[in-house]
């Protein structure tokens, strides 16, 4: 790190998170410039402010999500350092038709997060000559296909075949073998364990942060 | 849910009018009513001089029960299938419950003779066919109209339940936003006091929001985020029913019950004498009842009792003094106990229908004044808006504030400047607390405003659109699926004559699945359309 202060930018639509992370990174001796709670006020401020690098949630509610904002921001500024802090596991759960993280991303998963100097690490790596995307695709949700995916995610929604048949225009049966496969590769069975069904919405839950075991 | 309801139980043409309804040939009061009915007079009138076992009349009677129930279970499943709106005009629901009770009748006769060997048990099953539909007159036409009051209370009362708790959230939500208006009054007065008062002690300013988080904002967030608990009970059969063992039956309608015994009177007396009997037997029951009303009031667990005890002792005095009962042996207590479970039946069942009319009328009448009390007409519309100033208040409020709190622990310092301008911005935000309800104009706002940067939306004809919360929430989807799916980053929303045009710039419609956004527009309109737009992109043609 040299002598000069790191600036930076954060867009996190959870307030509360937002004021946490903006308060422990003052105190790391970073200058945030910007800590906004939406996209297009992001954007703005970044316009503005042009900081080194944005630490950015990648669920930012209805609107654009933290992809369409990473990638602005690079049409913006092509040198930009984005960090993405999240509760998903992978991005495709959150956008079925995400390609790949723009060039040397740094990934950080909240569950795996065990302190700032974490996040501050990240953020010094997204701005260096030589940065690596440190994205991996590990989740087991993550390889699905696209309809798998969408299949798992109305399961996990608590709607029965016949009713994801029906807003899918498929056959229940179709709708059946989908789960079958799903269920294949999550490695979920049907046995004492529990309802398979319950176990599949369980490992999708848990891929984008919203179930602990 | 809202509560208004046009609906209402307002006169006893209402309730002939509605006879003909879903509550017409209730299988439930088939059996409450007319099963036991018909299967009581059978045991009681057995053994006389025409029969010789009168487990042949209840065999017999059985048979013919069963079928009539099944008749009546496959018109119920036919109408429920094919017909669920359509209401049997009155004279058809006369028709049928006397032809249904007609055919019972006959059917008995028939399958009495059957049972003891082809001897003719009977004088004619033409006074069966009389006697029968009188009955089934009497039996399915009370019995729907029970049910109907049944299910007019079961409404009225769940609305008023609904209305009452209404009502509660209401309250509490007007004391909410009269200590919202405190708040904000408090910061305003406290950053008046920041910039007037240079001697103020250092550190004042953090520990004032402390304070204020701690003892206005949490609490209030916390009290807007609780629901109101409902301690009102939804319809309960069994209240009912103790209110009905509480008061004497009514006349009239113990009188009538009587002329379900019409078939076997006519059968064992002969067609003149079983009407006379039939008659007579009603008129002292009807007498009993009125003159036991008068000395006991309208509430009297005695009264009832009395009631029944006497017309059924009238009843069976009645019949024996006829002949129609065989005074000997056991067969009086026959009669005894059947004729009393008759009257007992029907009454409870009668006077749980005339309480529930009278309640359902009650509760009418405080579902309107709470109607008029109330500015508006949707609780889950009144909860939403509770709901999002309470995230507003816990979630931007309160962590705004706490993060200066934060960064002064973590070691910034904060300055009388930066705290004065927080708080105010605190207070603005306060000033912009959800409304009540959004309007369309100001629910495309918030989609531009989301859009920003990311998708230009522009509107054109807002004035001819219509006002409604839907269009506002097809016009989220559309944008929302322009920009993911569409990958456009311009959307034109026209309001036409009669119609909704959304075009955009992107890619143009692709085979995706349906989304959400079909799901509303299914919902609510099924004309609409998808289509390559003139210019490339696509355009979403909805009619309004």
């Amino acid at each position: 790190m040299t002598a000069m202060k790191m600036r930076i930018g954060i867009c996190e639509d959870d307030p509360f998170t937002l004021a946490t992370l903006d308060a422990s990174l003052v105190a790391k001796e970073v200058e945030v410039v910007f800590a906004e709670t939406s996209a297009p006020n992001a954007l703005e401020k970044f316009s503005e402010l042009t900081p080194h690098a944005v630490l950015i949630d990648l669920h930012l509610g209805s609107g654009p999500t933290g992809l369409d904002l990473a990638k602005s921001l690079r049409g913006i500024s092509p040198s930009v350092g984005l960090v993405f802090l999240t509760s998903f596991e992978s991005p495709r759960l959150l956008d079925r038709n995400f390609e790949e993280l723009p060039a040397g991303s740094q990934y950080l998963n909240k569950q795996e997060l065990a302190s700032v100097d974490q996040i501050l690490h990240a953020l010094q790596n997204s701005v260096s000559k030589n940065r690596k995307s440190t994205f991996v695709e590990s989740s087991d949700v993550a390889g699905l296909t696209n309809r798998q995916l969408e299949v798992l995610e109305m399961i996990a929604n608590g709607k029965s075949n016949q009713q994801i048949a029906k807003q899918l225009a498929l056959s229940a049966k179709a709708v059946e073998g989908i789960s079958l496969r799903i269920a294949k590769r999550l490695g979920t069975k049907n046995d004492q364990s529990g309802n398979q069904r319950i176990q599949m919405a369980k490992a999708y839950l848990r891929s984008i942060g919203r179930f602990d075991n | 849910m809202t509560i208004d309801s046009k609906a209402g139980l307002s006169s006893f043409q209402d309730l002939i009018s509605k006879l003909g309804s879903q509550s017409f040939l209730s299988p439930k009061f088939l059996a409450v009513l007319v099963v036991p009915s018909a299967f009581i007079f059978s045991v009681t009138l057995g053994e006389v001089d025409t029969a010789n076992d009168y487990w042949f009349w209840v065999v017999a009677n059985l048979f013919s029960i069963s079928v009539i129930a099944l008749i009546v279970f496959v018109i119920k499943v036919l109408w429920i299938r094919f017909a669920e709106n359509f209401i049997f005009p009155l004279l058809s629901v006369v028709a049928i419950s006397a032809s249904l009770g007609a055919f019972k009748g006959w059917l008995t006769a028939i399958a009495v003779i059957e049972l003891s060997s082809g001897r003719l048990l009977l004088s004619g099953t033409s006074e069966n066919l009389i006697g029968g539909s009188i009955a089934g007159l009497v039996g399915f036409i009370s019995a729907s109209a029970a049910t109907y009051l049944f299910s007019r209370f079961k409404k009225e009362r769940n609305l008023l339940v609904t209305a009452r708790v209404f009502d509660q959230l209401n309250q509490k939500n007007s004391l909410e936003q009269k200590q919202l208006v405190a708040l904000k009054q408090r910061i305003v007065e406290f950053i008046e006091k920041l910039r007037d008062d240079e001697k103020l002690a250092p550190g004042m300013e953090l520990s004032f929001i402390r304070q204020l988080v701690d003892e206005t904002i949490r609490p209030l967030a916390g009290s807007m985020f609780s629901q109101i608990e409902s301690r009102y009970s939804s319809f309960a059969l069994r209240e009912l029913f103790v209110k009905a063992i509480k008061s004497p039956p009514s006349a009239v309608l113990l009188a009538s019950v009587y002329l379900l015994a019409l078939p076997s009177q006519i059968a064992f007396a002969g067609f003149w004498l079983g009407i006379f009997n039939c008659l007579s037997v009603s008129v002292v029951v009807f007498v009993i009842a009125k003159v036991v009303g008068w000395v006991f009031g309208d509430e009297s667990f005695i009264g009832f009792g009395l009631v029944i005890g006497l017309s059924t002792l009238a009843g069976v005095v009645l019949n024996a003094w006829q002949g129609v009962v065989n005074v000997e042996g056991g067969f009086i207590w026959a009669a005894i106990i059947s004729v009393l479970f008759l009257f007992a039946n029907s009454s409870i069942v009668f006077s749980m229908a005339k309480i529930a009319y009278n309640e359902a009328r009650a509760n009418r009448a405080e579902i309107t004044e709470l109607r008029e009390e109330l500015q508006i007409n949707s609780l889950a519309l009144l909860a939403k808006q509770r709901r999002e100033i309470a995230n507003q208040l816990h979630g931007e409020v309160q962590s705004r504030l706490m993060s200066l709190v934060i960064k002064e622990e973590a070691g910034a310092k904060i300055d009388k400047q930066l705290a004065i301008n927080e708080l105010s911005q605190i207070a603005n935000l306060l000033d912009s607390a959800p409304k009540s309800s959004k309007s369309l104009a100001e629910s495309i706002d918030d989609t531009i405003a989301k859009w920003r940067g990311f998708a230009e939306v522009e509107v054109v004809g807002l004035d001819q659109a219509p006002e409604s919360p839907v269009v506002a929430e097809i016009i989220d989807e559309a944008v929302y699926n322009a920009f993911r799916h569409g990958r456009a980053n311009r959307v034109i929303i026209s309001f036409q004559s009669n119609q909704l045009v959304i075009a955009d710039n992107g890619i143009g419609p692709t085979n995706g699945s349906p989304g959400i956004g079909t799901q509303v527009l299914n919902s609510e309109t099924k004309d609409w359309k998808l289509l390559p737009g003139e210019d490339g992109g696509s355009e979403l043609r909805i009619a309004l």
